[in-house]
């Protein structure tokens, strides 16, 4: 029996494997493993590992999608019955079916059939009869006043809460489209500078100007 | 449907209008180098031959790139600056500075060389003028042999954006020597005049021009001989060392962030001939500079680092409230007939981008390195 913390030290291994790898068998793998196959066979071709990681893949598949055959004593009505008795058997031994024999009484049937005429309608007709003759006392003015100002009140309030949260949006907005603008200004190419010439009166004291003239008087 | 008439008319037309080009822009070019050298020699080590157009079936872009590979020589040649007017009412003034240049050939494009100077013509030994220049020699000899004249950098790119054009022979240096002209494909390029050496390809005299000719620099050789002696070069407190790829370069910076490798997309004729760390061993301050060619023209991108802005002071870089129109994203640019200079800072690194006056596509170029810069 393996230990219990052994499981995710082995799950953790996986991915360190996976991210030692360069970005394109990362890239491959990826999409081979999701595709069921080999997107791109020239990557395969020139990675053994790649190539050797989507033919395992490719194996197991092939086993877990593959149905095991049901054996027949399995399949049989008595083998079904013995696992509902046992399954029953379960839940009555279990806390929950000691706390459900206790909660459920059970009453016990009653010796003759009941009649009509033992059940006490008359007492309890009366009572109901006149709450539902009796009209329900009006609401007084004051109480829907304060009613309708509750409903006005709440409908502000909620406006407000919309008109302060619309300056958080639109800022939180502008923020964005300036990191996007950002983005992009960033990836176009900058605007070559402005050069000017200015024209010298004079030869300046160059190398190039004693080749021509000699040297400066 | 191709109307028979029209045929014969396109393939007879396409010929004589590359001939009409071709000989108004040799005629113009072989002018103005003549009154060039006329002008600046006074004649008197060119003999400009009757003989109409002759072309040396020997001389070719290849054969004056070759040459300095397989040929030691040293010559006194005479160097021409052509200053700029001082002011508004002032005069362009030439100075002529007499160098040596010894070259030994050690089968490589880059064969061993040393210029050095010799004289300001008309100074005197000793003269503030001739020290001045002399000064200058010490620290941009290598700069005035590498970039100050015509030179094939590149054969397959000089092909593919250049032309060869023949003329007349001449005698140069008291050498049997072709006039060519070497033609841009692009219009926004130096139109060269050259005169090679018929038996050794060397160029013997060299002429820049813009496309309203005028002309922009000269190298005149006036004695050649056929041996060199390079000696060592003096220790100096730079030290340069070349790769062939930015990435290279680049790696030699403890702090590349700030560095950028430019795209050439408005220079598609150009690419990176070499890329160049100089280290001054008295700073430890590193500088990369990348030089572009076309085969024969160049331009350079120059990056430092420098933790400070210099331009931080001026008033196009202070974007303060109410400074009007104030941009700190600023190239300075400075660009007349003959150069080109555009200068920006981002980053802790200050950029120079230096080339010929007529290559305005260095602007849309400099924007870009500037652009990259300030978003990487």
């Amino acid at each position: 029996m393996s230990h219990p913390h052994e499981r995710p030290s082995a799950d953790s291994a996986a991915p360190k494997g996976l991210a030692a790898l360069p970005q394109a068998c990362r890239t491959y793998l990826r999409e081979a493993l999701a595709a069921g196959g080999s997107p791109a066979p020239e990557h395969a071709t020139g990675c053994a590992a790649c190539a050797a990681r989507v033919a395992a893949a490719a194996r197991v598949r092939s086993a877990v999608l593959a149905a095991p055959p049901i054996p027949a004593i399995a399949s049989g009505r008595a083998m079904l019955e013995r696992v509902q008795e046992q399954i029953v058997a379960a839940a009555e031994a279990s806390p929950l079916g000691a706390a459900l024999a206790q909660a459920w009484t059970i009453v016990p049937a009653p010796e003759r059939p009941v009649e009509a005429a033992d059940v006490p309608t008359g007492s309890l007709a009366a009572p109901l009869r006149r709450r539902l003759a009796t009209p329900p006392p009006a609401v007084p003015p004051l109480a829907w006043g304060q009613m309708q100002a509750s409903i006005v009140g709440r409908v502000r309030a909620e406006a407000v809460a919309r008109r302060r949260v619309w300056p958080l949006g639109a800022a939180a907005g502008a923020a964005a489209a300036a990191v996007l603008l950002l983005l992009l200004l960033r990836d176009q190419p900058a605007s070559p500078p402005e050069i000017v010439f200015m024209d010298l009166a004079a030869p300046p004291n160059v190398d190039f100007a004693i080749l021509r003239y000699g040297p400066p008087k | 449907m191709t109307s028979p008439m029209s045929q014969p008319r396109t393939k007879s037309r396409a010929p004589s209008l590359w001939r009409a080009v071709v000989r108004s822009v040799g005629a113009v070019a072989a002018l103005l180098a003549g009154n060039a050298i006329a002008q600046s020699t006074g004649a008197s080590s060119v003999g400009a031959a009757k003989q109409s157009t002759f072309t040396p079936a020997h001389l070719s872009l290849q054969s004056i790139w070759q040459a300095p590979q397989t040929q030691d020589y040293t010559a006194v040649q005479l160097r021409r600056f052509y200053t700029l007017p001082a002011g508004p009412g002032g005069s362009a003034s030439v100075t002529t500075v007499r160098e040596q240049l010894v070259s030994e050939a050690n089968g490589s494009p880059s064969p061993a060389f040393d210029l050095s100077f010799l004289g300001v013509e008309g100074e005197l030994p000793g003269s503030l003028l001739s020290l001045q220049w002399d000064n200058t020699y010490q620290k941009h000899a290598r700069r005035f042999h590498e970039s100050g004249s015509f030179r094939i950098r590149d054969l397959a790119h000089a092909q593919a954006n250049y032309t060869l054009h023949s003329f007349v022979n001449v005698v140069r240096a008291g050498r049997s020597a072709t006039r060519m002209v070497v033609y841009p494909g692009h219009l926004d390029k130096s139109i060269w005049v050259v005169d090679v050496d018929q038996q050794t390809s060397l160029p013997l005299y060299t002429a820049e021009f813009d496309r309203q000719f005028r002309i922009l620099s000269e190298v005149e050789v006036v004695s050649l001989t056929l041996a060199a002696q390079v000696p060592p070069p003096p220790p100096g407190p730079v030290t340069l060392r070349e790769y062939a790829t930015y990435a290279d370069a680049a790696q030699q910076f403890e702090d590349e962030l700030g560095l950028v490798e430019p795209d050439l997309a408005n220079l598609p004729e150009y690419h990176l001939r070499k890329a160049i760390v100089r280290e001054d061993l008295l700073n430890q301050r590193k500088t990369l500079q990348l030089t572009y060619t076309d085969g024969v023209d160049e331009f350079q991108l120059v990056q430092e680092m420098a933790p400070t802005n210099p331009f931080a002071g001026l008033p196009s870089q202070n974007s303060a409230a109410g400074s009007g129109g104030a941009n700190p994203h600023t190239i300075a640019r400075y660009s007349d007939h003959s150069m080109r200079v555009l200068l920006f800072w981002a980053d802790d690194v200050s950029f120079q981008v230096a080339g010929r006056g007529s290559l305005a596509r260095l602007d849309e170029f400099a924007r870009s390195v500037y652009g990259k810069a300030l978003t990487q």
